[in-house]
């Protein structure tokens, strides 16, 4: 079947040599996407499209400059640490929501205590608020955010999971009311919610700007097309003017086409190679226990070889975090090079002289994982390939019933280590080594509001890891983008096509 | 005929069970629900949560007692994935998959009756080896191909048609007639057999030897007494476009229940998964009762029993 719909498309992609584009003309930006979120109040849904929209229709407190990485007030005209556990907000006075009303302390206070609010049962995910005890309105101007204990990584969260909404809308309308006529203070407002088929932005002409700037294009309509060949051939046909997400081969062959313009842009999901050394996994795992296996795998997959032939780009990592993400850096970290000589050396000095077996789990990107049991092979490692389904290959992680595997990770789009190394090495439900000196430092770091001493914790945490092989760190994961070629569009890592930025030439 | 419609009433209700209960046990055994809908980035107390509030902590039989119960008055629960009753999104997308479906199988007898007459006039001939040739090509040809093929010529090359999308009428030709062409060497196939069948029978034979005139024969005595079984053909393909048109509402980003299906089993959105399948597996058992009425009411030897 895949074979067939690349052959479909190869008859697409043949079926015209260049494509007119007319979303210039009328100033309107049609963007086709596979999946509808499910609702657009964001809170109720955690799908990437659900992401991505909030990013124009609402703000947040503070917002990352995208050619800087700085953490920089948005909303907030300041933000304060009173002290570890209490983040003073003051807000820029002046911001309007579409639907007219002042943004206040009374609407920040309001997103936090209603999202924490367990009576309200259509929070997708409770861990984007509640880190948060209470937000307390001080005056019409300021807030002041109770932390539950102190939280390093609450810049991030400020930055991307906490869009503000209308207290008084919200009240009245609910969660429903919110997805059938979402209002903001971003730099897009809703215009029609047509389910199943689009929806509609148009630039929002009161918008402060802040960090984000004013929209260049008037209007965006994001529809809904699930299949890649038939998005092709709209955005062939000059009805549409943006597709993302495209798979690489079908990508590599509309490079070149005239009137179309196709970029390759890094993403802040990565790829790992995981071990359990618990115990847990029995014998099958004991070999994994020991430094010099890991090490000795370390060695043996070639990252930047399968890394650029088979998805067509990416970074090759070191570490177990995105580069950009706060934290995410060491000194003191031992770099592993493709060198099977040594690896099979490891492996005689494990007492595996003659090479050993093993079960090896996925999920996703075959390709990927069957190269990588490719390389392992060269080294006398033979892989037993197991492939689940997501759910019940994460069920069986956190059981320890997985001796290695091989998985992906987007830190839900937060660019802080809290939500990678923070999240798999701190004893929580994904961690499979427990190093207690590990968890140790990753708890402090996590604590830590002294940013270079926090740094230096997430530092030697990084570097015992590496040290130990507890992962292998393999390569972010890349995105295709196909556009119009008068559309100017720059891909960020964050996995959000921010088009608030976008213009045409 | 009293005995008979509760008899059939029985079969849909039997039918309705099964099929139920062997889908609900099936898509249970595809791992742990709760953490499938949580997604990568939810956590453990948010995946504890969802398996709560969804009741997905209680043994699977009550789990299924409880859903079957709601479903017997029509209540299909809420989506896992959409905020909405099941029902509301059945409501919305029906409408596109029944039209779809209505026009396909218009397309299917158009093509295919005549093509089946024409080839039984003038069997073994080149008419009926063309007319066999476009049949087998019907069936050979995958519907995502077809589908792909037709937007390029009328979508990319010639612009005549819209590509995807299914706000006006223009949004379905293509659709159907991708969905209505599969179905039609069925149609064909049996149209052409019923007609040889028929037109060596005596009384073809004694109408034409009263006078009558060819076309009387053919339309009045012959078709009519060859399109029986095509009658229950074309309820069955009806069905089949109804529950088959998943990979042509997504060819053309058409919001149908096939869509739906499809999103939804990706999704592991059971409670719309379970809907669907009964929805379809009822429509099947209604057609193949209503293909009984109507054959009964064209051979009144059906009626006689």
């Amino acid at each position: 079947m895949k074979i067939a719909l690349r052959v479909g498309f190869g008859l697409v992609a043949l079926a015209l040599a260049g494509a007119v584009h007319a979303g210039k003309k009328n100033d309107t930006l049609v963007w086709l996407t596979e999946f509808e979120p499910p609702t657009y109040d964001f809170y109720a849904q955690t799908n990437r499209e659900g992401v991505v929209l909030a990013k124009h229709v609402w703000d947040t407190l503070i917002e990352r400059d995208l050619s800087t990485g700085e953490f920089k007030p948005h909303l907030a005209s300041s933000v304060t640490y009173l002290n570890p556990t209490t983040i003073e907000v003051k807000l820029r006075p002046g911001v309007k929501f579409h639907n007219g009303d002042l943004l206040t302390a009374e609407d920040v206070a309001f997103t936090f205590n209603w999202q924490n609010d367990p009576a309200n049962t259509k929070v997708a995910a409770r861990s984007r608020t509640d880190w948060v005890k209470n937000a307390e309105k001080v005056d019409i101007f300021t807030v002041r955010l109770h932390l539950k204990e102190p939280f390093a990584a609450a810049m991030a969260f400020l930055e991307s999971s906490v869009p503000i909404f209308p207290a008084a809308y919200t009240k009245a309308q609910g969660s429903e009311g919110m997805s059938r006529a979402p209002v903001g203070t971003g730099p897009y407002r809703v215009t029609e919610v047509a389910r199943g088929k689009q929806i509609v932005l148009e630039r929002y002409s009161n918008y402060f700007g802040g960090v984000r700037g004013q929209a260049k294009i008037g209007k965006i309509v994001m529809r809904f097309v699930p299949e890649y060949n038939t998005q092709i051939a709209e955005l062939l046909a000059g009805n549409a003017d943006f597709i993302w997400r495209v798979p690489k081969d079908m990508a590599e062959k509309m490079k070149g086409r005239r009137g179309l313009n196709v970029m390759v842009g890094d993403t802040m999901r990565y790829g790992y190679l995981q071990f359990d050394i618990t115990g847990r996994a029995g014998a099958a795992a004991e070999p994994l226990r020991k430094p010099e296996v890991r090490q000795a795998i370390a060695h043996a997959v070639n990252r930047q070889a399968i890394s650029k032939n088979l998805q067509g780009g990416g970074t090759v990592l070191d570490l177990t975090c995105y580069p950009s993400q706060v934290g995410c850096a060491s000194k003191g970290a031992p770099k592993y090079s493709y060198d099977p000589a040594k690896a099979k050396q490891l492996l005689a000095k494990a007492g595996y002289p003659n090479g050993l077996d093993l079960d090896f789990y996925g999920y996703r990107d075959r390709q990927l994982a069957e190269a990588i049991m490719g390389d392992l092979s060269k080294v006398g490692i033979r892989t037993k390939l197991q492939w689940l389904q997501y759910a019940p290959l994460r069920d069986k992680v956190r059981k320890g019933e997985v001796p290695f595997n091989f998985m992906t990770w987007g830190s839900a789009s937060i660019s802080d280590v809290a939500n990678s190394t923070g999240y798999f090495f701190a004893k929580g439900p994904d961690d499979t080594t427990q190093d207690p000196k590990v968890v140790d430092l990753l708890k402090k770091g996590g604590a830590e509001t002294d940013p270079a001493k926090r740094l230096a914790l997430y530092d030697e945490a990084h570097t015992l890891i590496a040290r130990n092989a507890y992962w292998v760190p393999l390569w972010s994961y890349v995105y295709f983008y196909a556009m119009a070629d008068d559309l100017r569009f720059q891909p960020t890592p964050d996995e959000i096509p921010h088009m608030y930025r976008a213009s045409w030439k | 005929m009293l005995k008979y419609t509760l008899h059939k009433l029985l079969v849909a209700v039997l039918v309705a069970v099964t099929v139920s209960f062997v889908a609900f046990m099936l898509l249970r055994l595809s791992g742990d629900l709760a953490t499938a809908i949580g997604g990568e980035s939810a956590r453990g107390e948010d995946i504890e949560r969802i398996r709560t509030q969804l009741g997905l902590d209680r043994p699977v039989l009550t789990q299924y007692w409880d859903w079957a119960s709601r479903a017997a008055s029509g209540d299909f629960g809420r989506s896992y994935y959409y905020p909405e009753p099941v029902w509301t999104l059945l409501e919305e997308r029906l409408p596109v998959t029944l039209r779809l479906a209505c026009w396909g199988l218009v397309i299917s007898l158009v093509i295919g009756v005549p093509l089946g007459v024409l080839a039984a006039l003038r069997p073994n001939t080149l008419i009926d080896r063309v007319a066999m040739t476009l049949a087998v090509l019907g069936q050979a040809l995958p519907t995502f191909w077809l589908g792909l093929l037709l937007i390029i010529l009328f979508g990319l090359l010639l612009r005549w048609l819209p590509i995807s999308g299914a706000d006006t009428w223009m949004h379905y030709i293509l659709p159907s007639f991708v969905l209505g062409y599969y179905s039609t060497p069925a149609v064909m196939r049996l149209t052409r057999s019923g007609m040889l069948e028929v037109l060596a029978t005596d009384y073809i034979r004694t109408a034409y030897s009263k006078g009558l005139p060819h076309r009387t024969v053919l339309f009045k005595h012959a078709l009519r007494n060859a399109v029986i079984p095509v009658v229950a053909l074309a309820s069955v393909q009806f069905g089949l476009m109804l529950s088959g048109s998943v990979v042509i509402e997504t060819v053309f980003a058409m919001q149908g229940i096939g869509q739906l299906a499809w999103e939804s089993i990706s999704r592991q959105d059971f409670p719309v998964v379970q809907a669907v399948l009964l929805l379809v597996s009822m429509f099947y058992v209604w057609l193949t009762f209503a293909s009984d009425l109507i054959n009964a009411w064209l051979d009144p030897r059906i009626r006689a029993g």
